[in-house]
């Protein structure tokens, strides 16, 4: 197993490569952050959007998505 | 004093350090000849010769889980429960990546979100090499950076789990934390610039094409 860490060189060269790599990671990073945020805005948006309808409405669309109570009962039916 | 008693000095103390690694790994720790050998008795000023010496970053490794060095010195670090001076010193050494390696996990499991997060993102502009141990027991070579991005954004590394956080945006949202900046902030934003600049320039361009043919 320390053939292992011999092969393996930890040496730092600070060169062109390194340092283009290390700027790829960056950007990733970035993008990964800022898609995550607007997922979590997203969301949340559209948790404030529910909360602001009516009951009437609320249901309606429900039914819609196809999430209302009706459909859920069915379910659990005993054979 | 033996490390059982020790450690329930620590919890009697409100210490709950050492408590941050789990039992089973806790145990295989005490039980390591390395932890013996060269942890015994070591404070906050001896344990940077120990921490000089690291070659690589991990936790355990092989079927049975042998303790990393590494590991040892972190367990050893969480003991002493050493000043936060300290840490941030031992954060800064530029000679010895690992010593640097060492603070950031410490930080990691001590440190409230609110500060883990400034202090680790340090590391996001650094790219100096640094030698891993798999729990498999191989090697392999990362960067800086992406141990400090798995330790802020992963819950268990090596097989350690990590105390939890909040994501970062919840933070910035709740007004505790500044949005990152980046090194490359500057640049993208003269890029932007650079860009919307050319898109005019051919708009300019654009017309006045349609104006001689007008």
């Amino acid at each position: 197993s320390d053939d292992g860490k011999q092969k393996l060189n930890d040496e730092d060269t600070l060169d062109e490569t390194e340092y283009a790599l290390w700027k790829i990671r960056e950007l990733k990073r970035i993008k990964q952050f800022n898609d995550e945020k607007n997922k979590y805005e997203i969301e949340k948006a559209e948790i404030d959007r529910r909360r602001n309808l009516t009951d009437m409405q609320r249901i309606q669309e429900d039914f819609k998505l196809g999430s209302d109570k009706t459909k859920m009962e069915d379910k659990t039916k005993y054979v | 004093m033996d490390d059982e008693q020790q450690e329930k000095q620590h919890l009697a103390n409100d210490g709950r350090q050492m408590t941050l690694i789990d039992q089973i790994i806790r145990n295989k720790v005490f039980n390591c000849r390395y932890w013996k050998e060269d942890c015994f008795g070591l404070t906050a000023v001896t344990l940077v010769d120990k921490a000089c010496k690291l070659d690589c970053v991990g936790a355990t490794y092989s079927g049975t889980g042998k303790p990393v060095p590494f590991l040892c010195l972190l367990m050893k670090l969480l003991q002493i429960n050493p000043d936060k001076e300290i840490i941030i010193e031992f954060l800064k050494s530029k000679d010895y990546k690992y010593i640097s390696a060492l603070a950031m996990f410490y930080i990691r499991l001590t440190s409230k979100p609110k500060e883990a997060y400034p202090t680790i993102e340090q590391f996001y502009a650094d790219f100096r090499k640094i030698r891993i141990r798999n729990l498999d027991g191989t090697f392999a070579i990362w960067h800086m950076d992406e141990l400090a991005e798995k330790l802020l954004s992963e819950e268990i590394i090596f097989g350690i789990s990590l105390p939890r956080f909040q994501k970062r945006w919840i933070l910035e949202e709740l007004g505790q934390l500044e949005p990152r900046k980046s090194v490359l902030e500057e640049e993208l934003q003269n890029q932007e610039q650079e860009q919307v600049q050319v898109a005019e320039q051919q708009n300019q361009e654009k017309d006045q094409e349609q104006g001689q043919e007008q």
